[in-house]
């Protein structure tokens, strides 16, 4: 659905995008990570037809963002990170004057407006004035308003950011909903536990090079050679770190209370090796489980904090 | 949609009925997409504005002191002029009348002046400032539709402020002259004058993306206009100037150009003398300039607002084309249209006085007896001249012997006779009279002779600023344009190739100006050179005969070698890291730098100097044409003006093709994809095939690259493969 070849933006002096290529499948919820500064913004907004590239080619739904803008902005519905609202009109009058903007014939337009403030949660408010609305509700209309002309792509700058732990959960509740319907959801965020309850693929990006893309656990998959597993002790827990710090294979582990997280390099069918030195060692092991890696960790792993 | 609703209905009589659209909805809806484009003219912007503006309680707050303000000093106004006595004695009730009205035209101008601009130039800027934009954009909405919204919306929340004053310039009627006719034709200019100046700030809110900027920028806009107003009605030279200064009063000021354009024109309409085509002229004149203006403002805010890969040159060309076009088409009908009347006229007078259509030539005794000079019937030979061919005209019935005055009567000078259409036989001195009578009332090119001589002026001046304007507007465009259009202009092969300068890129800008403007002032040079009689009209004013050549040989060819100088500095300017904005504004102030250079030794009184000024100054060589400078500052034109034409075409041409020279070298360098020069001097190094083939690898390798903490861990099949999603979605 999004195709995105050698993209390059350079602004005087900087390189904020260089030259990044990934592709995003239909009905996929597509994360795009990366730090401040990184580039997410600016390939978001190309994606949007609002800038254009320096170079490189960007597909939505096989048009072309740079020849076909006019074309590409009637299958998207772009939502950016930062936005205003007329405060002056009430909720109906603003999703009225979208939905005329979006040329949706007059006798579709209130059905439309109805059956989007239903789906944001809106029809109780829909005579409230924007300027009484907390950010939360905006943030709902402005996702109602990119729905209204049924868009296959919605592309989402920071959706969540600045809203409150409830405002989030209802965000992520609905994009869930909306990819239900078949949308190509392509957001960006830096709250990562939820993006990744969220999106079945990320990208990440930094200093406008995209380190990373594809299904995020097969993403861990490939950077881990080592897995990661935490022992439980009854007692002995240094003795046991020391012991676990000499064997082969073994690396980077730390001793808390009772549990010591270790990597483990060597084969699965040799890790009774390990368990056994520690019995040997007279060590009394309570449990042994695999860790799991998060996209948090990950991001961490694969990014160093440098921007564009 | 509607057939399976009806069909459900027949199925199942309970559901509710489906409401009916009216047949004129549908009819625009399913077959006329014209009538739809003409059905988005009831813009959206336009009706969420209006929701907005009318909810905001500073609206009425606003009207009721702007109205109540206007309304008290028009009342103290008419107060004060009632009671007022002019030359001892009262004023009559007519002249009070008229200066209620004068005044009345005065504040709605400083009204439309300041409330229009407040609202249209924060209309797009706002809009920016409040981070909404990027959804308007990104909406169905074309770029026009949303400067139309906005434009509309502010005329109609502006134009409350100017129409709740209606009832206080009723006043003026009461005392009489004026007539509710007067009234409303100086509402339909005022109303006119706003949409410009509505237009012209929702095109500088286009601009900013910060409102304060755009406040700034239009009242110094609309305060520059003024000025410009005001110092075309007081240029030195100019005989109106002096009596601005003593008896126009009120007039004189900031504002007088639009004033006296409303009181002269509203004046003329109601007199009874004005004949058919000074009428029609009348509202022309007005009208090509409010549409261009118009159009000129309104494309210039769409081409902002259109997306950053789409051409935003090319239909401004092409507005340029047109509109001189149009405006030569104009002037020129008017021209003939003025000539055909002043001709009727003058056959109709040599009827009655002569009892035939036109005096005879004179005959060899004739010229012999009386000399070079001689009177023919009626009209004599009014001025001799040595330089030029023997001539004829007949408006003026004057013969001109350049070389034979005292050679003896040679019927070989009479094949040397010019007539207006190139004829150069004239055997027959009867046939030739015949000749040129047929020819001047039947053609068209005599109509712009001598009558049309003065007005020329005007018109040179008028398009070698148009020519100006395009100079600095096409060549101050972007340096590269966007790939979409590159692509596009790469397309263009064959004979093609020649629609290159309508595209964007300022040195398709430089190329399209200059012959643009070359074009331009040839024809002018052509029009000067062969319609209008280049010997006569100063010739009887000031006893010299320097306005033809300077006008038609000098002028145009120094004022394009100024343009192409003009053009070749904003372009350099474009390829500096100044960029193509600061370069058209460097441009901007060197050429009003050297415009007015020329007033400092005006304003210290010496003359001379200030002419020599003045000739070096191209924005006051057209003032030059276009106003008729008196005796004495002729003399010092003539004797100072020639050397200094000479002087400074060698400046700007050495300075020009310099320029010129340096641009084509440092384009031929430049890298469009990064918009970067190459280093200069040295040629690159030529690769070897197995460093060209290496670079080739690595341009085409995947860019996914990931990084890994261990990277002996990084497995290389992960940074070989494209970054795709293969997994299904998890849901």
């Amino acid at each position: 659905m999004i195709d995105v070849v050698k993209l390059r933006k350079y602004f005087p002096g900087v390189k904020a995008v260089n030259g990044i290529t990934f592709h995003v499948n239909q009905g996929d919820i597509f994360g795009f990570i990366g730090p401040n500064g990184a580039g997410k913004t600016t390939t978001i907004r190309i994606l949007s037809t609002l800038s254009e590239p320096t170079s490189g080619e960007v597909f939505v739904d096989g048009l072309d963002c740079v020849n076909e803008p006019e074309k590409v902005r009637q299958i998207i519905g772009y939502m950016p990170d930062y936005f205003g609202v007329y405060e002056d009109v009430r909720v109906w009058e603003y999703l009225d004057f979208f939905a005329a903007a979006y040329a949706i014939p007059r006798a579709q337009r209130k059905s439309r407006i109805e059956a989007v403030m239903e789906l944001t949660d809106l029809e109780d408010l829909r005579h409230r004035m924007v300027s009484d609305m907390s950010k939360g509700m905006r943030q709902r209309l402005c996702l109602a308003k990119t729905l209204l002309h049924e868009p296959k792509v919605l592309i989402l700058d920071e959706p969540a950011s600045g809203l409150d732990p409830r405002a989030r959960i209802e965000i992520r509740e609905l994009l869930k909903e909306l990819a239900d319907m078949g949308k190509t959801i392509f957001l960006s965020s830096h709250i990562l536990t939820e993006l990744s309850d969220l999106c079945n693929t990320v990208g990440i990006i930094e200093q406008g090079k995209l380190l990373a893309a594809g299904n995020w656990k097969d993403i861990v998959k490939d950077l881990s050679t080592a897995v990661c597993y935490c022992l439980s002790v009854a007692s002995r827990g240094p003795e046991a770190a020391e012991a676990l710090g000499r064997m082969e294979k073994v690396s980077a582990v730390e001793a808390f209370d009772g549990e010591i997280n270790f990597q483990y390099s060597g084969k699965i069918e040799e890790l009774y090796r390990v368990i056994k030195e520690l019995v040997d060692a007279e060590i009394p092991i309570t449990a042994l489980k695999q860790s799991d890696e998060n996209l948090e960790t990950l991001f961490m792993r694969v990014t160093n904090g440098g921007v564009a | 949609m509607d057939e399976s609703k009806n069909q459900e209905q027949e199925k199942n009589p309970k559901a509710p009925a489906v409401k009916k659209r009216g047949l004129l909805s549908r009819f625009i809806d399913r077959h006329l997409p014209t009538l739809r484009l003409l059905g988005r003219l009831r813009s959206p912007i336009f009706m969420k504005e209006m929701r907005a503006a009318f909810r905001r309680r500073r609206f009425f707050v606003a009207h009721t002191i702007t109205v109540s303000v206007i309304g008290v000093v028009i009342l103290v106004s008419a107060f004060y002029f009632a009671e007022q006595s002019g030359g001892g004695t009262r004023l009559s009730s007519a002249q009070v009348g008229e200066k209620l009205f004068e005044y009345f035209i005065l504040v709605q101008i400083l009204l439309t002046c300041l409330v229009y601009p407040a609202f249209g130039c924060t209309s797009i800027t706002d809009e920016r400032a409040n981070k909404s934009f990027d959804l308007l954009v990104t909406s169905n909405l074309q770029p026009w539709e949303i400067v139309y919204g906005k434009f509309i919306a502010t005329f109609v929340y502006s134009s409350v402020f100017i129409l709740t004053t209606i009832p206080f310039v009723w006043l003026s009627m009461l005392f009489g002259a004026i007539t509710p006719g007067k009234i409303a034709l100086t509402y339909f200019f005022l109303i006119l004058f706003s949409i410009v100046v509505t237009l012209l700030s929702v095109f500088v809110s286009s601009l900013f993306e910060s409102p304060s900027k755009a406040v700034i920028t239009t009242y110094g806009a609309m305060l520059f206009a003024a000025l410009i107003f005001y110092f075309a009605g007081n240029m030195p030279g100019d005989a109106s100037a002096a009596e601005a200064a003593e008896g126009a009063g009120a007039r004189t000021g900031m504002f007088a150009g639009v004033v006296d354009m409303l009181s002269k024109v509203t004046d003329k309409f109601s007199t009874t003398g004005t004949t058919g085509y000074q009428r029609t002229y009348m509202f022309l004149y007005p009208m090509y300039f409010f549409l261009t203006f118009c159009a000129f403002f309104f494309m210039l805010a769409s081409n902002r607002l259109k997306p950053p890969s789409y051409n935003r040159s090319t239909s401004m060309k092409l507005f340029v084309v047109f509109s001189s076009l149009l405006i030569i088409l104009i002037v020129f009908g008017h021209f003939f249209a003025a000539y055909k009347s002043e001709c009727n006229q003058k056959l109709e007078k040599c009827r009655i006085e002569t009892g035939s259509t036109l005096p005879a030539l004179p005959t060899k005794e004739e010229i012999e007896d009386e000399g070079p000079v001689r009177d023919l019937s009626n009209s004599a030979i009014k001025r001799w001249t040595e330089k030029t061919w023997y001539k004829v005209t007949w408006q003026e019935r004057r013969w001109n012997w350049p070389d034979g005055h005292d050679k003896p009567y040679n019927p070989k000078n009479w094949k040397k006779y010019r007539l207006p259409r190139g004829e150069n036989k004239c055997p027959d001195p009867e046939y030739s009279w015949k000749r040129v009578e047929k020819n001047y009332t039947e053609n068209f090119l005599p109509a712009i002779n001598i009558w049309g001589l003065e007005k020329s002026r005007l018109v040179a001046g008028v398009a070698f600023l148009f020519c100006f304007i395009t100079v600095l507007f096409f060549s101050g465009e972007p340096l590269v344009p966007s790939l979409r259009i590159r692509t596009r202009v790469f397309r263009l092969r064959g004979w093609k190739r020649i629609l290159k300068p309508f595209a964007p890129g300022s040195a398709n800008g430089v190329v399209f100006s200059l012959v643009f403007s070359a074009v331009i002032f040839t024809s002018i040079s052509l029009y000067f050179y062969f319609a209008a009689d280049l010997h006569s009209l100063d010739y009887e004013n000031t006893g010299r005969e320097y306005r033809g050549w300077y006008s038609c040989m000098y002028f145009p060819i120094v004022f394009w070698i100024f343009l192409l100088f003009v053009a070749q500095l904003t372009l350099f300017l474009s390829t500096t890291r100044a960029g193509p904005l600061y370069g058209k504004l460097f441009t901007f102030f060197l050429v009003l730098i050297l415009t007015l250079a020329p007033i400092l030794p005006w304003a210290a009184r010496v003359k001379a100097h200030w002419w020599t000024g003045y000739a070096m100054s191209p924005i006051f060589m057209i003032f030059s044409i276009w106003k008729l400078p008196s005796m004495q500052e002729d003399i010092h034109l003539v004797t100072s003006g020639a050397g200094v034409f000479v002087w400074s075409m060698i400046v700007y041409s050495s300075l020009g093709f310099t320029l010129a020279t340096i641009n084509l070298y440092r384009l031929r360098r430049l890298d469009p994809t990064r918009l970067r020069f190459r280093a200069g001097g040295r040629r690159r190094r030529r690769l070897s095939k197995e460093e060209r083939s290496r670079m080739e690898a690595e341009r085409h390798e995947s860019t996914l690259i990931i990084k890994s903490a261990k990277p002996s861990a990084r497995t290389p099949s992960a940074a070989e493969k494209p970054a795709k999603t293969t997994d299904p979605p998890q849901k």
